[in-house]
């Protein structure tokens, strides 16, 4: 586990090392289309480099046991490996941490959209007390003696470590976690040419046999769209309705990127499926029914050779930067 | 003997436009620094952190019962309106309002912060200086899940097996653009130099008029909008004006 940590780090540090140039701190895949930063929060070294201080440091949960990377691990694609993660004091959430690669392109963040500013994200889980369960006025006052992250902080915004510093340096970090490097990019900028078996399964993804890329669209895999899938026969989560109210959003969520997605299991809102060898069967029969299921989802009668190709496909989809494997060669 | 009329209920999607009709200023005017001071009730009871109070025949004990109020508008000859917000509630019962002339105004006051501070653009509450109302606060008034603030807030415990002792843990929280509530008086106050005090009366009984607390049941809004509705009808003889 240090090992991959450490490895990471090193990955990081390759794209900052003109200091003057502040967008070379956090390098763009090509084919990617351009991160925009909030006027108050370019990124640079400092900034950077104290976000991923923060991400690993456990002093931000309110018994110093959980960090950011306590439930979005960087071998597993920064997602958590268990259903539900856990937070401070054995409490689980309601969720499964997902993935925060490429998290700089989401309109919206959280499986109900309901959060719409990364740079402010981070108070999510440190003041959730199912998370870090600590607030961030509390989390402040404790670490004005830190006289390094003071330093930091002063170097990185001029200003000590507050809420303001936290979250907009953990909102560089998360952006810098782009994800661009799987044999599918090779693929798509022609380097690399996909098996038979990967071919087939892209093909049938992006028909209309299948309707996959309906949602999982375009380069990372999602519309940003809130949908039911016909996940679960009940659903204990109300889904986007937490945030709109409107009952045609209820236990709707997000199109999660399929990028990573290999590794990124437990999947769904709440964990409950387990492979994507499942995940392949439920769509196959079409989901549970739900007032607010999308039509696209219905029985598809895929041949055993056919669920093997589209999970052959989604296998294609791993950034080897960011999995345990990488680390060992 | 004081008396007291309830307000209106206006409710504005996005900010409002005031109109004054005034041309002429008389010079030899009295100005007063007004404050806004707000009465704490649970019908003819005191509220205050901590007791426990029978609401619709159940048992509930208020930890937290606190709002944002802003927007203070006095309508006489001029409108003198006031951007700022404060949070009102078992923490803070006086605010001072900017300094206005003495005379006889309409008065209307939002409860809730409006949609423009309410978008948390570039700078939001983390960017605000510590002791800025709409800055970050404990209790917090932001809602971290749901990008925006707490318009109100009521935290405490209701008793669910009718034994009378609290023993549930509940939050009502209301908030999102469609419940800034601009509540307004029906009567002109008027302002003298004698008394230039605003009581604002708050009863959080009249708030969960036609609710059953006894259920358990919670609102932060998209997760039981009934509620949420019935206490935002309920502002209009939630809060009322003494005088
Ligand atoms: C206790 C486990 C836990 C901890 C600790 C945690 N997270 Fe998360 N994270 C989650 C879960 C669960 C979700 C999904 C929540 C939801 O959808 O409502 C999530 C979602 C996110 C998202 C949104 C991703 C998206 O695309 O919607 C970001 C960004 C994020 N976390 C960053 C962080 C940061 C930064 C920290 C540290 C300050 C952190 N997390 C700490 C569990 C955790
Ligand atoms: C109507 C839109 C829609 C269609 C069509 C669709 N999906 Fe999904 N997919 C979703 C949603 C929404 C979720 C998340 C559901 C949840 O969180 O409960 C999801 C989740 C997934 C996941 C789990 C990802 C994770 O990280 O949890 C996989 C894998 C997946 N879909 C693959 C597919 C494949 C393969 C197809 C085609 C056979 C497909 N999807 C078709 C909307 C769709």
């Amino acid at each position: 586990m240090k090992n991959v940590i450490c490895f990471f780090y090193v990955l990081l540090f390759i794209g900052c090392q003109k200091a003057d140039d502040v967008s070379s701190c956090i390098p763009v895949p090509e084919h990617f289309p351009d991160i925009t930063y909030p006027d108050n929060n370019q990124p640079t070294e400092a900034r950077l480099a104290l976000g991923k201080q923060l991400f690993f440091d456990t002093q931000l949960s309110i018994d110093s046991t959980i960090s950011c990377a306590s439930c979005h691990f960087p071998e597993f694609a920064f997602s958590d490996t268990i259903p539900l993660s856990k937070g401070v004091n054995g409490a689980f959430g309601p969720r499964n941490a997902p993935s925060l690669l490429n998290a700089a392109y989401s309109p919206y963040f959280n499986k109900d959209g309901g959060v719409k500013k990364l740079d402010l994200f981070a108070l999510v889980p440190i003041e959730d007390h199912k998370e870090m369960g600590i607030s961030a006025l509390r989390l402040t006052k404790r670490l004005a003696s830190n006289t390094a992250l003071q330093d930091q902080a002063q170097a990185a915004y001029g200003r000590p470590l507050d809420a303001f510093v936290m979250t907009r340096a953990l909102g560089i970090f998360v952006r810098s976690l782009n994800s661009g490097d799987s044999r599918y990019d090779a693929y798509l900028q022609d380097s690399m040419a996909l098996s038979a078996a990967e071919e087939r399964g892209r093909v049938l993804f992006h028909s209309p046999r299948t309707n996959c890329s309906q949602c999982h669209e375009g380069i990372f895999f999602t519309n940003h769209q809130f949908e039911n899938n016909g996940a679960l026969e009940m659903y204990s989560d109300q889904g986007r309705k937490l945030v709109t109210a409107k009952e045609t959003d209820r236990a709707t969520f997000k199109v999660p990127s399929l990028r990573n997605v290999a590794i990124t299991g437990p999947y769904m809102h709440n964990g409950s499926y387990a492979t994507l060898e499942e995940i392949v069967d439920h769509y196959d029969q079409g989901g549970y029914d739900h007032p607010n299921k999308s039509p696209l989802i219905q029985p598809m009668h895929l041949d055993p050779q056919e669920k093997a190709d589209l999970i052959a496909f989604l296998h294609t989809l791993t950034d080897q930067r960011y999995t345990t494997s990488r680390s060992e060669q | 003997m004081k008396n007291s009329f309830y307000v209106f209920l206006a409710l504005l999607g996005f900010g409002f436009t005031l109109i004054s009709c005034s041309d002429d200023e008389s010079d030899n005017t009295v100005t007063v620094t007004p404050t806004m001071d707000l009465q704490l009730r649970v019908g003819s009871e005191t509220l205050s952190a901590g007791n426990i109070y029978e609401i619709n025949g159940t048992a509930l004990q208020v930890n937290v019962a606190q709002f944002y109020v802003g927007e203070i508008t006095f309508t006489g000859e001029e409108a003198n309106a006031s951007e700022d917000f404060f949070v009102m509630g078992t923490n803070l019962n006086r605010i001072n309002l900017p300094a206005t002339e003495v005379g006889n105004y309409d008065l209307s006051f939002g409860v809730g912060v409006n949609a423009e501070i309410n978008a948390l653009s570039e700078d939001d509450f983390t960017s605000r200086p510590t002791g800025d109302p709409l800055g970050m606060q404990e209790p917090t008034m932001h809602w971290n899940w749901n990008a925006g603030y707490k318009f109100l807030r009521i935290d405490g415990m209701v008793d669910t097996d009718a034994d009378g002792i609290p023993d549930q843990a509940v939050e009502y929280h209301l908030g999102s653009n469609p419940f800034y509530a601009i509540l307004s008086s029906p009567e002109q106050i008027s302002l003298t130099e004698a008394d230039p005090a605003i009581t604002v009366r708050f009863d959080l009984a009249a708030l969960f008029a036609g609710a059953d607390l006894s259920t358990g049941e919670v609102t932060h809004v998209g997760d039981n909008k009934p509620l949420a509705d019935l206490m935002l009808a309920n502002y209009t003889e939630a809060f009322s004006i003494i005088f």
